[in-house]
């Protein structure tokens, strides 16, 4: 890339900001540089769904202006990003990751997008994704209209689901950070397989107008970045109340780690069971590695174990019903047809078959998983467990199928957290913690409802003492 | 064919071709199996969840506090 020494692509939003502001490049030039590599390198990776470079380039020469003028929006001015291809853009192609809805326009923002905007961020491109966000259940990594996201470490591996693009790109240094969505594991699986930091916000913090719906109950929005800082400085730009998003909380968020309490006073809860019985085996040594480094902080350990609930159970039926009944027109029109996967096709189409009284004992039940979850957080103050306990899957295999022949652990540990904490609307925080078979790993944070300064003030001391967050994978060939 | 410096040079600066879409694999089930199947793992999960005894005064989920 003509100009731009290739760090910059693996720059933080903070060096880059900086950068911009000591005029060592335009705003336009940044915009330029990341769209081409975007253009360039976003397909090899089947992580791009739609090139945004006129507009970014427009916004980009208007942020320019500003800036000569003196005036500063914040740490977000000038920075490119790409978002998830579920958030509208106006008057441009929001394809959903899905054949049936390829051309399909709105004539508004999302909200997210908006006020991104606002903050003079430069919207580069749309991400692709798995289809539908994988409503319904897909068998293969190819459910999408895209193709299989390939994982920059390796592209024989996927790059996770269902936010696919958003990690590949923030991966591969195509953007430095992108906006994916979490229903059950959309921005977690994506960000621990890819190596980068994600942020799954507490359900209802960040606005959900212009995003399709997947699960109104359970569905949030949030970012895929360089760091824990990157993520906190992205969810304070997007945050907030927004009367059209009828799950909004009404709250905002400002990032400020300086407020944070001290890492001693935290006590962090986890499961031994995680780490040394459902973790892979090649994963297992980065994962000890990883619990002695939040000890060596001074965090307080304390063994603990989710509460009995049949977590995916819940949250599977959940939305498999409030899915089928977004997709219901797709479904009885017949174009459900058209999706990529075949197992998808089929669990969208039972999905419409759940009665009310069935779906709304889930509910119940998700209740009393709130209430336990509640009594769990007052003996910790937030909780470690591997993100995903391998590296990234082989494109080749049903992701439907377990991975190994070992039979499954006796103690349960945390081992369903990822089903819980979105069952409980949970903030969770992917740190990348080491490799297994070249391939990244990750752990995750989750806390209480409205917590994410403190697992942002955990991951920003975590990163400070590790570079796992600053690796980068091989360049392809070519680039 | 023989090339000029300038062609080779523009050939070798070339981005690679995309890595064509992959489909995903046909199944070897038909769209009646996949059906039942799905409408299996529901069952499966329904028959899971009719086990948790629920006390009446228990109201469905929708609201999240900060604790």
């Amino acid at each position: 890339m003509a100009g731009f020494d290739e760090a910059v692509f693996f720059a933080t939003i903070g060096e880059l900001n900086a950068r911009l502001l000591a005029r060592e490049f335009s705003v336009e030039e940044l915009a330029r540089a990341f769209a081409d590599r975007l253009e360039q390198l976003g397909p090899r990776y089947n992580a791009l769904a739609l090139s945004l470079r006129d507009s970014a380039l427009r916004q980009a020469r208007k942020v320019d202006e500003e800036l000569k003028r003196g005036r500063r929006r914040g740490p977000l001015q000038g920075i490119p990003y790409g978002a998830k291809d579920l958030l509208s853009v106006a008057g441009r192609p929001t394809a959903w990751g899905a054949r049936p809805f390829a051309g399909q326009v709105f004539d508004y923002d999302a909200t997210v997008l908006r006020k991104l905007e606002r903050q003079g961020a430069v919207l580069i491109g749309k991400l692709a994704m798995v289809e539908l966000a994988g409503g319904g259940g897909y068998r293969w990594a190819a459910a999408s209209m895209t193709g299989p996201g390939l994982n920059p470490w390796d592209p024989t591996r996927w790059s996770g689901g269902s936010s696919s693009g958003s990690g590949a790109a923030v991966a591969a240094g195509l953007v430095p950070f992108a906006l994916g969505s979490e229903t059950w594991g959309s921005i977690v699986t994506p960000a621990a397989y890819c190596g980068v930091t994600g942020l799954r916000p507490t359900y209802g913090l960040v606005s959900r107008y212009g995003a399709m719906a997947l699960s109104w109950t359970m569905d949030k929005i949030g970012p895929l970045a360089r760091s824990a800082e990157d993520c906190g400085l992205v969810l304070q730009g997007i945050a907030g109340g927004d009367g059209q998003d009828p799950g909004s909380a009404g709250k905002s968020f400002y990032y400020a780690p300086q407020f944070a309490r001290p890492l001693k006073e935290l006590r962090l809860g986890f499961a031994p069971a995680d780490f040394e019985q459902w973790a892979e085996p090649a994963a297992r040594p980065d994962f000890a590695q990883a619990l002695a480094t939040l000890r060596g902080l001074g965090l307080r350990m304390k063994e603990v174990a989710l509460p009995e609930f049949p977590y995916g159970a819940v949250a599977g039926l959940i939305i498999d019903t409030e899915g089928s009944a977004v997709f219901e027109e797709l479904i009885s029109s017949g174009k459900v047809e058209e999706l990529a996967d075949q197992k998808q096709i089929a669990g969208l189409k039972a999905g419409l078959e759940v009665p009310a009284k069935d779906y709304l004992r889930a509910m119940r039940i998700r209740r009393l998983i709130q209430q336990e979850l509640r009594k769990l957080f007052m003996d910790v103050d937030l909780l470690v467990s591997p993100a995903r306990f391998g590296p990234a899957s082989k494109i080749s295999e049903p992701l439907d199928r377990p991975r190994s022949e070992a039979p499954r652990p006796a103690q349960r540990g945390l081992s369903e957290l990822g089903a819980a904490g979105n069952l409980a609307g949970l903030p969770a925080l992917v740190l990348p913690c080491g490799f297994a078979e070249k391939l990244p790993i990750a752990v995750q944070l989750v806390g209480r409802p409205f917590s994410e300064n403190t697992l942002l003030a955990v991951g920003r001391e975590f990163q400070r003492v590790t570079d796992w967050h600053r690796r980068r994978p091989p360049a392809p060939a070519g680039a | 064919m023989k090339l000029t410096r300038r062609e080779a040079a523009a050939l070798l600066s070339a981005p690679a071709a995309p890595a064509p879409p992959q489909a995903a694999p046909a199944s070897a089930e038909t769209p009646e199996q996949l059906l039942a199947a799905a409408r299996n793992r529901l069952r499966r999960n329904l028959e899971t969840l009719a086990k948790i005894r629920l006390p009446g005064a228990i109201e469905p989920a929708f609201q999240f506090k900060a604790s």
